[in-house]
């Protein structure tokens, strides 16, 4: 299927961009890697006039490390720049562990870390090409007001599936958004909306610079990831775990975030209650997973039954846990 | 829509195009460049038979926009070939027998070739890695790697 027709531009800087997307308000996007992109391009879900290509910015492939702002990561890194850092691998091993299960080698030769933080919200209905939706009306993804999958849902159901970017909501990470004549920075949580309709807070005129991954203490953490197939596929469940130790062994804090249930990466509220002041073991482990797998309510909008995916939150629970044993 | 003027660099040749921004580099190399050795598969990025490697790395050529390969020493899997002489990883792939239908065989190789570029005795488990972002429907991966194992063999 042809690519819809827009005109491509080629900024050397930061600056230039947010110039480009600020003068074609609205009517511009950005590219970086492409992998998701192109194919809703295809699909037309997507048709920006513009196309602002940004793997000629140099500033936004930086990785530093600073001992007070932490580890910094520039959005146009590739997803493998991050796997082969040795510096990524001994700072966020979890990044690394998540980003490994992104897609395929070649696709994370492509496709970069802002690309992973913004990927839209995915949904059976919705990533369809666009005589396959034609013969449906249009769903609250699309702009109508109705859900395909949730009967009489007065809201979109779909769901967010990017692996790595669950892994830096548990490692809290933050991340700084600029335009023109201005930039901000959000916790990730707080990036994502939890709409399915407009899943994060990245304006028309925004570009994603730069992820912060604080760097206080000696966090440890661990990833888990149900999909149909063991390449090439979204996640059906992920689970992030992100804890630190008080010396005596006891868990000192933590931080569970489930992702592909939401049109956002779930963090299980309980969890911290649960587990603060232990130390792990099959019961707590068993009691953790039993609380994700009660807060979990996926629906039906991917290729495994919403039933199977909640009872599976519980196993990669305890699978991610048992690995701090 | 406007045309533009873009230079590739494909096998080691330069070429000068007219095109439209939103060609992809597979749909330039099949149709303008008639280098049809890169296949044209589910054009989504799944199943890797486009890949091409883009400064020695192997990327989805149904991804790439051309006017993103400028300036970038695109190989094909022509651009393996010297005269009449296939690479002995391609030797490799016909004695083992891992070609059946051949649709997979062009990314399989170029896949292969960029693993043992960085990695000349990888094993099993890098192997099965490397390539499992190519799928193979008729042949199965049983022989592919066992082609890509033998070089390893033979660089030991």
């Amino acid at each position: 299927m042809s690519l819809p027709e827009f005109e491509h531009f080629e900024p050397d800087t930061l600056v230039e961009a947010c110039s480009l997307l600020k003068k074609y308000e609205g009517r511009a996007g950005v590219i970086a890697g492409g992998t998701d992109l192109l194919n809703l391009m295809r699909n037309r879900l997507v048709e920006p006039d513009f196309l602002v290509d940004l793997k000629g910015i140099s500033e936004l492939r930086q990785m530093g490390y600073d001992e007070t702002k932490g580890f910094v990561v520039g959005s146009g890194s590739p997803l493998s720049h991050l796997i082969h850092s040795p510096m990524v691998r001994e700072k966020a091993p979890m990044l690394v562990e998540a980003a490994r299960t992104v897609a395929a080698p070649p696709l994370q030769n492509m496709g970069t870390i802002g690309g992973n933080v913004c990927l839209n919200t995915r949904c059976f209905f919705y990533n369809q090409s666009k005589s396959w939706r034609s013969s449906r009306s249009p769903c609250f993804k699309t702009g109508g007001s109705i859900c395909h999958v949730v009967k009489n849902g007065d809201r979109c159901y779909s769901v967010f599936q990017a692996d790595a970017a669950c892994a830096l909501v548990a490692l809290n990470a933050r991340v700084k958004l600029v335009e023109e004549g201005g930039e901000r920075i959000l916790p990730l949580s707080q990036f994502y909306t939890g709409k399915g309709e407009n899943p994060n807070a990245l304006r028309p005129t925004e570009i994603l610079k730069e992820i912060i991954i604080p760097s206080d203490g000696d966090w440890v953490g661990s990833y888990e990831k149900l999909s149909l197939r063991a390449s090439l596929d979204f996640p059906q469940i992920g689970v992030a775990i992100a804890l630190r130790y008080a010396p005596d062994r006891a868990i000192k804090e933590v931080k569970m975030v489930v992702n592909a249930i939401a049109p956002a990466p779930v963090e299980i509220e309980g969890i911290p209650d649960l587990l603060i002041g232990n130390r792990l073991d099959e019961n707590t482990i068993e009691k953790a997973a039993q609380l994700a797998r009660e807060a979990s309510h996926p629906v039906d909008n991917t290729g495994l039954s919403p039933a199977y995916r909640r009872k599976m939150v519980r196993l990669l629970v305890s699978r991610a846990l048992r690995k701090f044993l | 829509m406007k045309k533009r003027i873009i230079e590739l660099n494909v096998n080691g040749d330069n070429h000068e195009l007219f095109v439209n921004p939103n060609r992809t580099l597979l749909e330039i190399l099949r149709e303008d460049l008639e280098l049809t050795g890169t296949k044209r598969g589910c054009d989504q990025g799944a199943c890797g038979t486009c890949t091409v490697l883009i400064d020695g790395k192997p990327v989805r050529s149904c991804l790439t926009l051309a006017v993103e390969a400028q300036g970038k020493k695109i190989i094909t899997i022509e651009g393996l070939q010297e005269g009449d002489t296939i690479t002995p990883l391609q030797e490799a792939f016909v004695s083992e027998g891992a070609v059946q239908c051949g649709f997979c065989t062009p990314g399989m190789i170029l896949t292969a070739k960029a693993l043992l570029e960085e990695n000349p005795t990888p094993t099993k488990e890098e192997v099965l890695r490397a390539i499992s972002g190519n799928l193979c429907r008729c042949t199965g991966y049983f022989k592919i790697t066992r082609a890509i194992m033998k070089m390893d063999r033979e660089a030991r």
